[in-house]
C-alpha cells in the first residue's frame, strides 16, 4: 500500500509543480478583467454614464462617442447577475453616475454566464472582480478552468512574445478589429445558441432588475435600457414567444418605474449590414452609430428632465 | 459528481485514503464508507433522488427477507411482482409517462377525439434505469432461487449504491458483486494500478475522442439540413466513435476505480468495432445490459426455442425493449428494431454463433474477409446510430435522404473542420491501440506486463499530455441521460 501511494505521489508530483508554476504565471497576465476591475476602483466616482452588459455592448459601445466621463464596464457574456454584482461592488463610489445604461437583448432576462458555453469565464469574476461567484475549485483557478493547450499559448505569448492579451480600450470598448462573418450563417447559429426552453431564470432576472432600480432611485440615478441592434439574419431565426416575453417584460417594468426608459433599437432601420460583424454583433462603424444615438437619446432626456424641473419650479 | 470533474478527483483520493487507511480493519466499517461515499457521489447531482434509491433498497431488501421464508408460490409470485412494479414503477414515471401521454394524445387525435392533458415537467434522475435494473437482478435470482437472499442490509445497502458503477453501469449482478462485499478486501498493489491504468484510458477515450467527436457531430446533426450527404456521414461517424469512447471510457473508470477499492466489476466493452456480424457486435456492447435483457427476457420468454414465428417475436422483443431502454422516443424504438433486422438472418440461418473469438487471433493484421466483415458490420452500425442520434423520426430520415444523395459525392465541408482532422487523426491513433489490445480487458492492460518502467511512464505520460493538449469541451456522460 505504502509503495502504490509513494510511486503514485512520484509519478503525479510533475504534473503538480507543472500545474502549480502555471497558476501563478496565468494568474500575472493583464487581462480585461483586471483592467476593467482596476479602473473601477479607481475611478468609479468620476463616471457618469456606465455602460453594462454582455458581448453586444462590449463590442457595440465606445466611450470615445459619448459624452460626460462614461466607461464600458461590459464583458462578453456578462449577464445581469453580473451586471449588478459589479454595480454592488463599487456601491458607495457612484458619487457622480446619473445613467446607468444596460442592455436587454433576447437572451438577458433566460440566460446566466455559468449555464452558457462561455462559462469557463466565472472564474475571472472570482480572480480579478474578487466577486465571490462559487466556491468550486474549478471556477477559482486558471489552470483548472481553461485546457492546458490555450494556457501554454497564453503563456508564450505574453512571457515570450510581450503581447497584452487586453482587448479593450482605455474606457472599457472591445476595440479588436473583429474579422467580419457571415451574416446570414451567424444570424442561424447564435439565433439558435440564445433562444432557449428554459424560462426559469426570468422571475430572478425581474427581481435583479428591480433591486437595480430600487438601488439607482436611491442613488439618483436614471437607467436607462436599450435593446441592441441586430441583422435581420439573427432577428428572422428567433423565437417569438422568448422576444415577446422579453419585450413584455421590459414594458411592464419600465411603465412600473419613473426613474428608467427603454429604447429598441433592435430592428433600428440605421444599421446596415455594413455596420455588423457578425449577425448580433456590431463593428466599429456600428458602434460608433450606436453610442452615438444612445448618447443623443440620454442628452433628449436629460433636457427633457431640466425642462420638467423648470416648468415645475 | 462526473468522472472527469476536480470534484470527483479530490473526491476519490479521499475516499480511497479513508477506505484503506481508516476502514481497513472492519468490513461493516469499509461498507459503510462505500454508503457513505455513494450517496455522496449521487447526492452531487441533485440529492433529493437520493429517496428513490433508498426506497428501492428497502423494498428489495425486504422482499428478499420474505422470499427466504416463503414456500406459496402464489406468494413469491406477489413478492416478486411488488419489487417489479415498484422499481419498473419509478422508471415509468420519470422516464416514460410524458412519452405514453404525449403519444395517447395523439393516438386519440388522429381518431378525431382532442384529449386535454399536461405533459409533466419530470427531471429523469441520472442512472434510474441502471440502478433499477441491478437492483432487479437481485429480487429475480432471489426468486428463481439462484441467489440466497442477504442478511446483510449494509453488504446489500452498498451493492446497490456502489459508486463506480451507480449512474451508467456496468449493470452488475448480484451474484457476482453482492459476494464480494461479504469479504475482508485486502489491498493488492498490481490490481490498484491495473485500476488507475484503466481509469487513465478511459479518461482518454472520454475527454480527448468522445468530447471532440461530440463538438463535431453536435455541429452536423444540429445542422443537418445545411450539410452535404457526404458531411452527414461523417457527422454519423464522428458520433459512432462518440458514443463509443463516451460510454466505453466511462465503464473503465468505473471498472478501473472499482479496483482500486478491490473489487471486480464485469467487463461492459470488448472492442465492438472489430465485430465481423452483428450478432458479435452485440455480444461486445454493453454487455451487462445485453446479458441482463438475454437473462431476464430473452429467455424467459423462450429465448431461440420454438418456431421460426417465435424466434422472430422474440428477437424483435429485445432489441426494441432494449431501445426503448435507452430513452422515451421513437428514434430509440426504430433504433433497436434496425439492429433486430440486422441480426434476424444471422439468427435464422443459425449463424448468429460463427464469430464467437477475437478476430485475426495471433495476427496483426485481418485477412482480406475479415476486413470486409468488420468494414460492413461497422457501416450497418454507423447506420442505425443515426436513428439513435437524431432529435426524432423525421430528422433521421432526413438525415438519410440527403446521404443517399448526389451529395453524397461533394467535399465534407462544415463548422469545425479543424478540429474534425486533428480528431479524425487521434481516431486513428486510438484504433490502432485498441487493435494492438483487442484480446485484453482494455486496450492498454498489456502494459502491465510486458514494458520496460521507461516504456510504460513514457506511454501513460503521452496519454496525460494527449488529454491535456486535446481535450474537447466537457459533455456530460450520454449514457447519463439513460
Amino acid at each position: 500500500m505504502k509503495a502504490f501511494l509513494k510511486k503514485t505521489i512520484i509519478f503525479l508530483l510533475p504534473l503538480g509543480i507543472f500545474f502549480m508554476a502555471m497558476e501563478p504565471l496565468l494568474r500575472n497576465i493583464p487581462n480585461d478583467y483586471n483592467y476593467k476591475n482596476n479602473y473601477l476602483k479607481n475611478n468609479s466616482n468620476k463616471i457618469s454614464k456606465l455602460f453594462l452588459g454582455s458581448s453586444h455592448t462590449y463590442y457595440g459601445i465606445n466611450p470615445d462617442f459619448i459624452s460626460g466621463n462614461s466607461f464600458n464596464g461590459s464583458h462578453i457574456s456578462q449577464s445581469i447577475n453580473l451586471d449588478f454584482e459589479i454595480l454592488k461592488k463599487y456601491k458607495n463610489n457612484w458619487d457622480e453616475l446619473e445613467y446607468l445604461i444596460i442592455p436587454i437583448d433576447y437572451f438577458t432576462l433566460f440566460s446566466r454566464l455559468r449555464t452558457g458555453i462561455e462559462y469557463w469565464r466565472v472564474k475571472n469574476y472570482n480572480l480579478y472582480y474578487d466577486i465571490q461567484m462559487s466556491n468550486k475549485l474549478s471556477e477559482n483557478s486558471e489552470v483548472l478552468s481553461i485546457n492546458v493547450n490555450s494556457n501554454i499559448r497564453r503563456i508564450g505569448s505574453y512571457y515570450i512574445l510581450n503581447k497584452i492579451p487586453i482587448t479593450c480600450s482605455e474606457l472599457g470598448y472591445g476595440n479588436i478589429n473583429v474579422k467580419s462573418k457571415d451574416l446570414v450563417e451567424t444570424g442561424k447559429t447564435a439565433a439558435l445558441r440564445h433562444t432557449t426552453k428554459d424560462f426559469s431564470k426570468l422571475n430572478e432576472s425581474i427581481k435583479i432588475l428591480e433591486e437595480i432600480l430600487d438601488w439607482a432611485s436611491k442613488n439618483n440615478t436614471k437607467i436607462i435600457f436599450y435593446t441592441t441592434p441586430a441583422y435581420t439574419t439573427y432577428v428572422s431565426n428567433l423565437n417569438a414567444s422568448q422576444l415577446e416575453l422579453t419585450m413584455n417584460t421590459i414594458k411592464k417594468l419600465v411603465e412600473n418605474n419613473t426613474n428608467c426608459s427603454y429604447f429598441n433599437l433592435f430592428e433600428d432601420s440605421d444599421f446596415y449590414a455594413s455596420d455588423f460583424s457578425d449577425a448580433d454583433h456590431l463593428n466599429q462603424e456600428g458602434a460608433k452609430k450606436l453610442s452615438l444615438k444612445l448618447d443623443e437619446l440620454i442628452s433628449n432626456i436629460s433636457k427633457q428632465e431640466r425642462t420638467t424641473k423648470a416648468l415645475t419650479k | 459528481m462526473l468522472f472527469n470533474s476536480i470534484d470527483f478527483a479530490i473526491f476519490l483520493p479521499i475516499v480511497f485514503f479513508i477506505y484503506w487507511f481508516i476502514a481497513n480493519k472492519n468490513l461493516k466499517l469499509q461498507n459503510l464508507l462505500v454508503v457513505l461515499a455513494s450517496y455522496v457521489f449521487y447526492g452531487w447531482w441533485d440529492w433529493r433522488f437520493l429517496s428513490l434509491i433508498i426506497f428501492s433498497t428497502l423494498v428489495d431488501y425486504i422482499v428478499g427477507q420474505k422470499l427466504r421464508t416463503e414456500n406459496n408460490e402464489f406468494k413469491r409470485k406477489i413478492l416478486l411482482w411488488t419489487s417489479i412494479l415498484v422499481n419498473l414503477g419509478f422508471l415509468g414515471f420519470f422516464k416514460y409517462y410524458n412519452f405514453f401521454l404525449d403519444n395517447f394524445v395523439t393516438a386519440f387525435s388522429f381518431f378525431g377525439t382532442e384529449i386535454q392533458a399536461n405533459s409533466l415537467n419530470i427531471i429523469l434522475p441520472v442512472g434510474i434505469s441502471f440502478y433499477t435494473f441491478q437492483t432487479l437482478s437481485y429480487t429475480i435470482d432471489v426468486y428463481k432461487r439462484k441467489l440466497e437472499p442477504t442478511k446483510d442490509f449494509l453488504a446489500f445497502t452498498a451493492f446497490v449504491s456502489f459508486f463506480p458503477q451507480l449512474v451508467a453501469g456496468p449493470i452488475e449482478r448480484a451474484t457476482n458483486l453482492l459476494p464480494q462485499f461479504y469479504k475482508k478486501r485486502t489491498f493488492d498493489y498490481s490490481r490498484a494500478v491495473d485500476g488507475l491504468r484503466q481509469i487513465l484510458w478511459g479518461l482518454f477515450k472520454k475527454i480527448v475522442i468522445a468530447d471532440n467527436s461530440a463538438q463535431i457531430a453536435n455541429e452536423i446533426f444540429n445542422n443537418s439540413a445545411d450539410y452535404s450527404g457526404s458531411t452527414l456521414v461523417l457527422g454519423a461517424i464522428f458520433f459512432t466513435f462518440q458514443i463509443y469512447c463516451d460510454f466505453s471510457g466511462y465503464s473503465d473508470i468505473a471498472i478501473g476505480t472499482s479496483r482500486l477499492f478491490g473489487f471486480n466489476l464485469m467487463q461492459n466493452f470488448a472492442f465492438p468495432y472489430f465485430s465481423r456480424d452483428i450478432a458479435e457486435f452485440w455480444r461486445r456492447w454493453h454487455i451487462s445490459l445485453s446479458t441482463w435483457f438475454r437473462d431476464y427476457l430473452y429467455i424467459p420468454i423462450g429465448g431461440s426455442r420454438g418456431g421460426t414465428s417465435m424466434k422472430v417475436r422474440n428477437t424483435f422483443v429485445i432489441f426494441i425493449v432494449s431501445g426503448f431502454w435507452h430513452g422515451a422516443n421513437w428514434t430509440f424504438i426504430v433504433w433497436g428494431a434496425l439492429n433486430a433486422l440486422y441480426f434476424l438472418p444471422l439468427l435464422l440461418l443459425n449463424r448468429n454463433r460463427t464469430n464467437t473469438d477475437t478476430v485475426a487471433q495471433g495476427k496483426y493484421l485481418p485477412n482480406l474477409k475479415e476486413f470486409y466483415q468488420i468494414g460492413i458490420t461497422f457501416s450497418l452500425t454507423v447506420l442505425a446510430w443515426i436513428f439513435f442520434r437524431a432529435e426524432n423520426i423525421g430528422h433521421a430520415f432526413s438525415y438519410l435522404a440527403t446521404i443517399f444523395s448526389k451529395s453524397l459525392f461533394e467535399i465534407p465541408h462544415f463548422v469545425g473542420m479543424q478540429t474534425a482532422i486533428y480528431t479524425l487523426f487521434l481516431i486513428a491513433i486510438f484504433i490502432i491501440i485498441e487493435w494492438i489490445g483487442r484480446n485484453e480487458q482494455y486496450a492498454i492492460a498489456k502494459l502491465g506486463f510486458t514494458s520496460k518502467k521507461s516504456v510504460r511512464y513514457a506511454i501513460y505520460y503521452s496519454i496525460i499530455l494527449a488529454i491535456f493538449l486535446f481535450m474537447g469541451q466537457q459533455q456530460q456522460f450520454i449514457y447519463f441521460q439513460f
